[in-house]
Formats: C-alpha cells, structure tokens, sequence
C-alpha cells in the first residue's frame, strides 16, 4: 500500500447501546506509521471505539476498513493475524499463568498446532514451542522483562503487568498496536520507559493507536490526536492544533478541568 | 388445563427451593448445593413435629422453617464464611456445600433410620372435583401455602430494612458494604431465607411422597435447574422458572412419555439456555470490556 | 514451569523405580478385593484426567462426567455384544462416539458460562440416563447388560484381577502421558488462557470455540475409554452406575486431588476411593465423617492435594538451604520458586 493511504479507516461508524448512542457517525483514517492518539473525556466512547475495531462489538452502521479489507462481521480472533493487537483499559492477563506463557498466547495464530506431533511428542512440536519461545522472550526483552519470565502474572506489579500485555499484543506481530491507556497506574519513570517504547515501536514501522488520558505523554508522542465527546469526533490534528482548539478545551472545561491539567 | 392442574403443584415446590438458589447466589454469588438437604431437613423436622409430637400441621411448618433457617445460617457461618476467608475457587464452594449435604443426609439417616416415613396429608386425601378436574386437596394447599411464602418473601425483601440490605448487597457488593451494609449479615439473612423456604418446600410436598433421608437430591437439582432457567440471582426469575418447570415436567408426562418426562425437560432447558445463555427472564448482557 | 524439578528427578532413576513399584503391586497386593479397587482407582482416574483438561484447565465445569462415563460403557458393551468387535475396537470407537457427544453438549454450552454450564452438564448426563433406563429393546431398561465380555488379545483374555490390572494402568499410563503432553503443548496452554479470560484470549487470536469444544471432545473421550474398561470388568452395566451422583463423585475427586495437574486425577481417584473404604469400620457415620473431609479439604486446600507439591517441595528446599552456604541460598530460593 502506498504512503498516503492509511492503514485503519472507519467510515461512519455508529454504536448504540439500548437508547445511549455511544459512538456517532465516526470517521478516522490511521496513517501508517504513525502514533495516533484518541482522547476524550470519561464515557466519550473511546473503549467502545476500540471494541468496534477489535470486534468485540458491532457497530450499528458504518464500514472498517484495514489495510484495504473491509473487517465487516469477521470475528475478534481472526482480525488477529490480519495484523491486529491491542491492549486492556483494565489489565488482562491469564493471571495464573506465567509472564512467558501470557506472552505465547499472543503468538497464537502465528504458530501452527501440530496435534498429532504434540500427542505423540515427537520433534515438530517441540521445535515450534522452542521457535514460538524465542520470539515470547524477544518481545518481553523489548519491554525489559526478560527476567520476570517464570513469575506468575498475578505477582507482578501494576505497571509490569501493563507491560506484559504489551510484550503479548507485540507477540501477534501486528501491523496496528491498540492500547487503551497504557499510561494509567505507571509513575513518572515507568511512563517514560513507555514513551521511549512507543517511539520506538513507530521507528520499527509499527502503528500505534493509543487511547490515553496522560496529556504530557500524548503530545510527546503522537503524530495525529482524534478528540472524542459524547460518541462524535469534535476534532482532530496535529497534537498543538488539538490542545488550543475551543471545542476541546470546552468538553474538557465542562467537566471542569482543563486540557493542560494532566491526568484525569 | 388438566397438565396446569398437575403442574402448578410441583411448581410451587420447585419454585420455592428455586428462591432459595437464586437468593444465595444473588447475595453470596455462589451456589449452595445443600439447598436440597434444607428441604429433606425440613420435611422431617415437620415429621416429627407433627407426626410424633402431634402438633398442628402449620405450626409444624413454621416450627420446622424456623428451625432450618438456623443449620441454614450455621452453614454460611462455617462453610461460606471460611470459604470466603480464603478467596477460594467458586467450585470449592460447591465441594464444600456438597459436604454439608452429605452430612446432612447421613444425620438425618442416623436419627429417622433409612425407612420411608409416611406423612398424610393434613387435609385429607380425597380428591375435591372442580369442574371436570379432579384435584387433591394437599395440591391446593401446596399452591396456596407456597404462594403466600413467595409473597411474604418478596415483602420481607422490599419493605424491611433487612430486606433491601440484602439487595442492596444482590446489587452491587462492593459498593453496599462501602455504603455501610453488614454483607456478612446478609448473607446469613440469604442462607437462613433459603433453607427456610427449602424446609416449606420439604413440608408441603411430603404428603405426596414419603419422607426419606436421601428425598433433598432430587428437588434440589430440579430447584436448582429452575434457578438457571429462570436466571439465577433473579427472584421473579426463580418464581417462574419453577412454574414453568413444573409445566413441562406435567406436559411431558403427559403428552410423551413418563418415563422420558425428565429427559424431555432437561432437553427443553438446555435449548432455552442455548436461546438464552443467562436464563429466560434475565436481560442478556455480553461481557466487553 | 513449577513442577520442573519434579519432572527432571523423576526423568532419571526414580521413573525406573516407580515402573517397577507399580508392576509389582499385583503380586504384594494379594487381597483380590483391594487389588479390585485399586483396579476400580485406575479406571475413575481415567474419567477424572478428562474431567481435569475440561474443568481445570479450560475452566468448563462438567457435572455430567458420568453420561460421557455411561456412552463408553454402553457403546462398547453394545459393539462388543452384538456386532463380537473385539475389545481395542470397541474401545477405540467407546472414544469416538463419547466425544461425538463431548461435540454435541459443547455446542450448546459454548455461550454459557458458570451455574449455567453447570445446569447444562447436568441436563445432559441425565438425559443420557435416563434413555438407558427408557430405551430398553437396545439397553435392556434399568435391568442394564449383563455378561459383557471379558477383553481379549491374540487369543489371550484378560480375566482375572492381576490381569486387569496391568490392562488398566497400561491404559492409564498411556492416558497420563498423553494429557501431560497435551497439558504442556500450545493446546494446554491455550485451554488455560481461556479458563483465564475468555474474552481476552480471543481477543488474542484464540478461536475460542474450537477449543472449547476440543476441550470436552477430550474430556469425553477419556471418560469413553475408561466406561468401556469399566464395562468389561464388572461384567454388567446398568443405568444406576451413572447417576448424577456419580457425576458428582467424580468432580469431587477432581478438585480434591488438585484439577490443573494431571497426577492431580489420580491423587483425587486414589484418596477418595480408599477415603470412603477405610472409613468403613465406622459403619453408618461413614459418611458424615467422609462429607466432613470433604469440607475441609474444601476450605483449607484450595489447590487440592497437588496444591500441597509446591509447598512440599519449597519445604524440603528450605531444609536443603540451611546446610548451604550464602550463595547456594540464591541460587535455590531461585529455583525453589
């Protein structure tokens, strides 16, 4: 695909719930190579925009396309190896499972299921888990957890765990990374180990689109900010554009802070 | 007609330990499958009230309810309260509950023998004819009893303070005990609710059958079932998924084949759980996150 | 991976060891009646590995284990009875057509969850009671099969107890290793992470439902296999040996020896079936003292009995530590862990 064709586009997507209208009429096109930051106040639809992308959820109308396919009714699970990985507003992890383990999961549709091999213990089977470990360990080495392999999920710290199911998302080889506020819980030396990875991630060719709350950290590190209230795109632009525009400043206002102040 | 005659009846009994189910898990969030012993425990406590000691069948009833909502609120006491101690698995709940029954059972076998007691029916066993049905005065003493207790229920749970803590905490756990509700109180309140209507169930329905020590394992999977169906943790829910049990149970029988009765049951519930995963008169949410 | 040392141990000499132990138990056992239970261990062990890849690892609670158990028997009993398949068959296809079942419940399970599983699992293994007890010209009613045969191999039948016994642990063994490697592979991991968190796992390219409805295909072949051992030892089957309760039993076995470890089935078979043996000399409080322990095991092992490894093992290694020196106490606090 071309430079300027964008990777990820919705095309008028609508969501309701019942009689709450949570995402209106969405436009967005994701460019490729980019970090693309989604903001917007709490309850803004910024989940449920990611749930629609990942499949979680249907929309009510409207149209996705990725990478020149149209995702349509295809399950979560094969939206996956069409390039696919996200992470959780609320962390989750297979908790009783160890950190490695977690990130094997996310390699899943990369690696084949030789049944009869695994059954009968011979070598292709142990070859692949072997192959399928050295890429777990590799994406755990990129979010420097390397040495916490063994350890149960649950035992890690909030910030760590937020960092395995980034390792696991990395995992899927994706094309386009969702992350649903990666930032919140990290404190202030975690966040900028992340904002290093992130940048890091883009200079590697990955697209990145990030919901978050973290101001400083989205305009270090965003190319193009979408601002969500109420379900609608009230604007979009480069990260300085998007801070001073008056839309924005007044959803936040009306909420009674101010788009400066940080984290909400 | 004639299968509604025959249904609501055992209706009533399912839906009553159903209540039971559906109230332990509304409040606790588990499954108690000493449910069913509540109603053995029951029926021979009133046995012996009533039978031996010769008093009055209603007062046996309340006696016998009174008596069982204690073991109820001693097993939440004991069983749930250190399963909860301990954060443990919610099956451990159903192995540890499943003990409670055993024990149950094999001390009620201790103390009535493993003989089938019968229990005659307070009103006589003569069949009253209304229009062209022919009725058996215990049916409609089970129907009425038991809807009284439905509604005594429900009152106790919409206007007393004990009542709408109960759900409250049904509601929202967390956010009830940060409000100030004793959740461990009502829990106890649940498990002495439940076994109180199980041991009714086991009262009223004992002049239909005899009184044995392993009778709970039956009525409480069919309770149990009647709980899922109706959605478990919803009280209408319950209340209906026992009448609606006992119906096909009765049209099943009737119109199929008694000895499939139960398989044809199991076999319609099954399929309004295919249509509706989270029982039929629950609304339907699916997970996101 | 915790059980790393055991396993590493056991490769070596103690795996000889336990071999030999295990083959020469018909010959110290010499009650028959004990050497038939232990037979009888064997076999429940079998049911309780499937019911363990179900429940304990994929997270799908079954209480219906017993009609999957009853579809072996019977497949098996039926082939061997009317069509004179010889017994590997017969067994092979009490496998398939249990997992045929595994399939069918599966279907209808897969968007339940919790208590409605649960109901659902029940439903099932008491409908398929209950056409045993009603489909008579085929299953003979409640009366059930009489004179099932004995297996027999190249001429060789297996009849009496020591013979059977070493048919039984062969099949178990064979049945242990499989699950183990399946429980260690891609496949277990990935029933885990859906016992974990379903929507998570899908949301990681985990097709679900495939694996799901593997999960009680598996489950169910176990429980075929071992129904279509069970039918050729006792000779009969009938409708009464599959109940609910039944159903029940095996779960109980399950959580108490530990249900996300293979061994953890046998460790359940084993100490509920001698449990409920060795209470016998208390005659009718047999069974509130056997309800009792199951409680407190219930409450006070949350893991099971395998849950008690860990903790065994990081006691012995503590004992280990004290005798060495500062840099060894790392070393093994590291792989204690």
């Amino acid at each position: 695909m071309g430079q300027g064709e964008p990777i990820l586009e919705l095309k008028g997507i609508s969501k309701r719930f019942g009689g709450l209208t949570a995402l209106e009429g969405i436009n967005l096109s994701v460019t490729p190579g980019t970090v693309h930051g989604v903001i917007g106040p709490n309850g803004a639809g910024k989940s449920t925009l990611f749930n629609v992308i990942t499949g979680l959820l249907r929309p009510n109308s409207g149209e996705i396309v990725f990478r020149g396919n149209s995702l349509g009714r295809i399950p979560p699970h094969r939206r996956v190896p069409l390039g696919l990985a996200r992470t959780f507003q609320n962390i989750r992890l297979f908790k009783d499972m160890n950190v490695e383990d977690n990130v094997l999961i996310g390699q899943h549709v990369h690696t084949p299921t030789p049944v009869l091999s695994i059954i009968f213990g011979t070598q292709p089977a142990t070859e692949w888990e072997d192959k399928a470990k050295e890429v777990a360990d590799a994406c755990l080495r990129k979010v420097g957890l390397e040495s916490k392999k063994s350890e149960l999920a649950r035992n890690l710290s909030y910030g760590q765990q937020k960092l395995v199911e980034f390792a696991r998302a990395l995992a899927a080889q994706p094309e386009l990374i969702l992350l649903d506020e990666p930032a919140a819980g990290m404190n202030v030396s975690e966040k900028a180990e992340l904002l290093h990875m992130i940048s890091t991630l883009r200079d590697e060719g990955y697209t990145v689109v990030l919901i978050e709350h973290d101001m400083k950290l989205l305009m270090n590190v965003c190319d193009t900010i979408t601002v969500l209230n109420h379900g609608k795109k009230i604007a979009e632009g480069v990260p300085r554009m998007v801070r001073n525009h008056p839309d924005v400043i007044a959803a936040y206002l009306g909420k009674g802070g101010d788009v400066r102040a940080g984290t909400c | 007609m004639y299968y509604l005659a025959n249904g609501l009846p055992i209706g009533a009994i399912y839906a009553l330990v159903a209540l039971g189910y559906s109230l332990i898990y509304a409040s606790a969030g588990v499954l108690n499958w000493s449910q069913g012993d509540m109603v053995m425990l029951g029926a021979y406590i009133g046995y012996s009230l009533h039978r031996l000691l010769g008093l009055n069948y209603v007062l046996s009833l309340l006696i016998s309810m009174l008596v069982v909502a204690c073991v109820g609120m001693l097993v939440e006491r004991t069983v749930l309260h250190s399963l909860r101690k301990r954060s443990s698995p919610s099956i451990n709940v159903v192995i540890g509950t499943l003990g409670v029954a055993i024990i149950c059972r094999n001390v009620a076998l201790a103390i009535w023998g493993p003989d089938a007691q019968p229990f005659p029916s307070p009103v006589g066993s003569t069949p009253i004819n209304i229009g062209n049905l022919r009725v058996l005065p215990q049916d409609i003493l089970i129907v009425a009893l038991g809807v009284a207790l439905m509604l005594l229920l429900q009152y106790f749970l919409k206007y007393t303070r004990e009542g709408k803590a109960l759900r409250a905490v049904a509601q929202d756990r967390m956010a009830a005990s940060l409000m100030g509700v004793d959740v461990g109180k009502a829990d106890m309140l649940a498990f002495a609710a439940s076994a109180a209507m199980g041991a009714a169930a086991g009262i009223l329905i004992a002049p239909l059958f005899f009184v044995t020590f392993n009778m709970g394992a039956g009525i409480g999977l069919k309770g149990f079932v009647a709980a899922v169906v109706g959605g478990l943790g919803n009280i209408p829910g319950a209340i209906a998924g026992g009448f609606f049990l006992g119906l096909i149970e009765s049209l099943a029988s009737g119109k199929i084949s008694s000895g499939y009765r139960d398989a044809i049951a199991f076999s319609v519930l099954i399929m309004v759980l295919w249509l509706k995963p989270s029982g039929l008169f629950s609304r339907t949410t699916k997970e996101t996150v | 991976m915790k059980s790393h040392k055991l396993t590493s141990s056991l490769k070596g000499l103690h795996k000889w060891v336990l071999i030999a132990v295990v083959l020469s138990i018909p010959f110290v056992v010499t009650n028959l009646y004990y050497l038939h239970l232990i037979n009888l261990i064997g076999i429940y062990s079998l049911v309780v590995i499937g019911l363990n890849i179900l429940s304990g690892y994929t997270g799908q609670v079954s209480m219906g284990q017993a009609g999957f158990f009853a579809v072996g028997t019977y497949t098996s009993a039926l082939l061997m009875m009317k069509l004179q398949a010889p017994f590997w068959v017969a067994t092979v296809m009490a496998a398939i057509v249990a997992a045929i079942f595994g399939v069918v419940i599966a279907i209808p399970a897969l968007r339940l969850t919790g208590p409605y599983l649960v109901m659902a699992t029940v439903g099932f293994g008491e409908i398929i009671r209950l056409v045993l007890v009603n489909w008579v010209p085929v299953t003979k009613g409640a009366a059930g099969l009489t004179g099932i045969p004995a297996p027999s191999f190249f001429g060789f039948t297996v009849f009496s107890e020591r013979s059977f016994f070493y048919l039984i642990y062969a099949v178990v063994a064979l049945g242990i290793l499989v699950a183990v490697r399946i429980s260690r592979s891609k496949i277990g991991r990935t029933f885990m992470a859906i016992r974990e968190d379903e929507l998570a796992a899908e949301s990681m390219g985990v097709p679900t439902n495939i694996y799901k409805v593997a999960a009680f295909a598996i489950g169910a072949a176990y429980a075929g296999v071992a129904g279509s051992i069970f039918g050729s030892f006792s000779g009969v089957a009938s409708p009464d040996g599959f109940t609910f309760d039944d159903s029940v039993g095996f779960l109980c076995m399950s959580v108490i020896g530990g249900n996300r470890s293979i061994f953890g089935a046998l460790i359940g078979s084993i100490t509920l079936t001698l449990l409920s043996e060795l209470l016998r000399f208390m005659q009718s409080y047999r069974l509130i003292v056997y309800g009792a322990i199951l409680l407190l095991t219930a409450i006070f092992m949350p893991q099971g009995l395998s849950g008690l490894g860990p903790i065994l093992r990081e006691f012995l290694s503590r004992r280990k530590r004290d005798k060495k020196s500062y840099d060894d106490v790392q070393c093994s606090q590291r792989k204690g862990r």
